[in-house]
């Protein structure tokens, strides 16, 4: 079954390693910004490979 | 006469009448159940309820330190466990039953439209017939509301003994460590047997569905769902140890990150992603037993 993350108040200079942690397990990521932070909202796939289970 | 009697049948089906033929067939008899009450099954079916009686008038006027108030718990944990896998055990049963009473209903109905149509009824009869039509499709989705029944079944049966064993546990621990009175043993049995009822159920439910999100495709009409989580941003320092077990030379370090894998999924983490254990405000006390049972510097 898929799954969905979503993280709120990321600043800006994490953004760029979440994005890259993200990316090294399978997952597509978007990316919203309200009072200066970002939330990332990012679905992984079934069987993603950051993550066996 | 064709549609007195089509309706007097319609009666019947949804009396259950007609449905005493799949009596026993739906699953093989509980081994502590007989439809004789002299039967030793029978007998047998009541040991925890007499055992649990008897414990609880053993235990009455004695103080907490008496042995006699960890026996009433072990019986009464044994009586709420019993109850509970027997209920399940009826719910089974009530859901094969009404999937054939719904079969039976819509042969019944299909032949019942047709005789109407022939015949000419008059209104009241076909007004008749339309009211047990309606009620009979309230019964089904009363009967779905209860949600219990249904493909599921098993899976809550599952969690729900999972939590019994939890507050089991739990019980037995304070009934030793905290030497329960007899009035506090009493009042943590019933709360223990609280654990399996039908609010709690839909509890889990809830909770469960509030964790999903189900999307339809809108051209071919297909139903997914995915599981949603929420957190908040915290980065602290396991969380950096952990990111520098798992990538090496800027990069994920493969053979780690399948031990990182196996240690979230022993402990219960399987559905959660690295990159969320890592910076999630809820995982701070998972990380930081994760750098340890890890033994990472």
């Amino acid at each position: 079954m898929p799954r969905t993350e979503i993280m709120r108040g990321i600043p800006e200079d994490q953004k760029q390693r979440i994005e890259d942690e993200y990316r090294a397990v399978g997952a597509t990521t978007t990316w919203t910004k309200q009072d200066g932070l970002w939330t990332v909202t990012a679905t992984i796939p079934d069987a993603p490979a950051g993550n066996g289970g | 006469m064709k549609t007195v009697l089509l309706v007097a049948v319609t009666a019947l089906a949804l009396a259950g009448c007609m449905t005493d033929r799949t009596k026993g067939l739906f699953n093989p008899p509980t081994i502590h159940a007989s439809d004789d009450a002299a039967a030793a099954a029978s007998i047998a079916g009541q040991v925890p309820v007499d055992q649990y009686y008897a414990a609880v008038k053993n235990a009455q006027a004695k103080a907490a330190t008496d042995p006699e108030i960890g026996i009433m718990v072990d019986k009464g944990v044994g009586l709420v466990s019993a109850y509970c896998l027997r209920w399940f055990q009826r719910l089974d049963d009530s859901q094969r039953r009404f999937a054939m009473q719904q079969k039976d209903f819509n042969i019944i109905r299909d032949l019942g439209t047709a005789l109407l149509g022939i015949g000419g009824a008059n209104s009241t009869i076909v007004g008749t017939y339309g009211a047990l039509n309606t009620a009979y499709t309230g019964i089904a989705e009363n009967f779905n509301e209860a949600v219990l029944a249904g493909p599921t079944t098993a899976k809550i049966k599952s969690q729900m003994m999972d939590m019994l064993n939890q507050s089991e546990k739990q019980l037995r621990a304070d009934a030793v460590a905290k030497s329960l009175t007899f009035t506090q043993a009493y009042n943590r049995i019933e709360l223990h047997a609280d654990t399996c009822t039908y609010s709690t159920v839909r509890n889990l439910l809830d909770a469960t569905l509030n964790k999903t999100d189900a999307k339809r495709n809108p051209l071919t009409g297909q139903i997914s769902v995915e599981v949603k989580s929420e957190d908040t941003f915290q980065f602290d320092d396991s969380s950096k140890r952990l990111k520098s077990f798992w990538w090496t030379d800027g990069a994920p370090n493969r053979t780690n990150e399948a031990a990182l894998n196996k240690w979230l999924a022993q402990n219960g983490l399987a559905s959660v992603s690295i990159p969320f254990f890592l910076n999630g405000a809820q995982f701070a006390q998972f990380r930081a037993k994760a750098v340890k049972d890890l033994n990472l510097p």
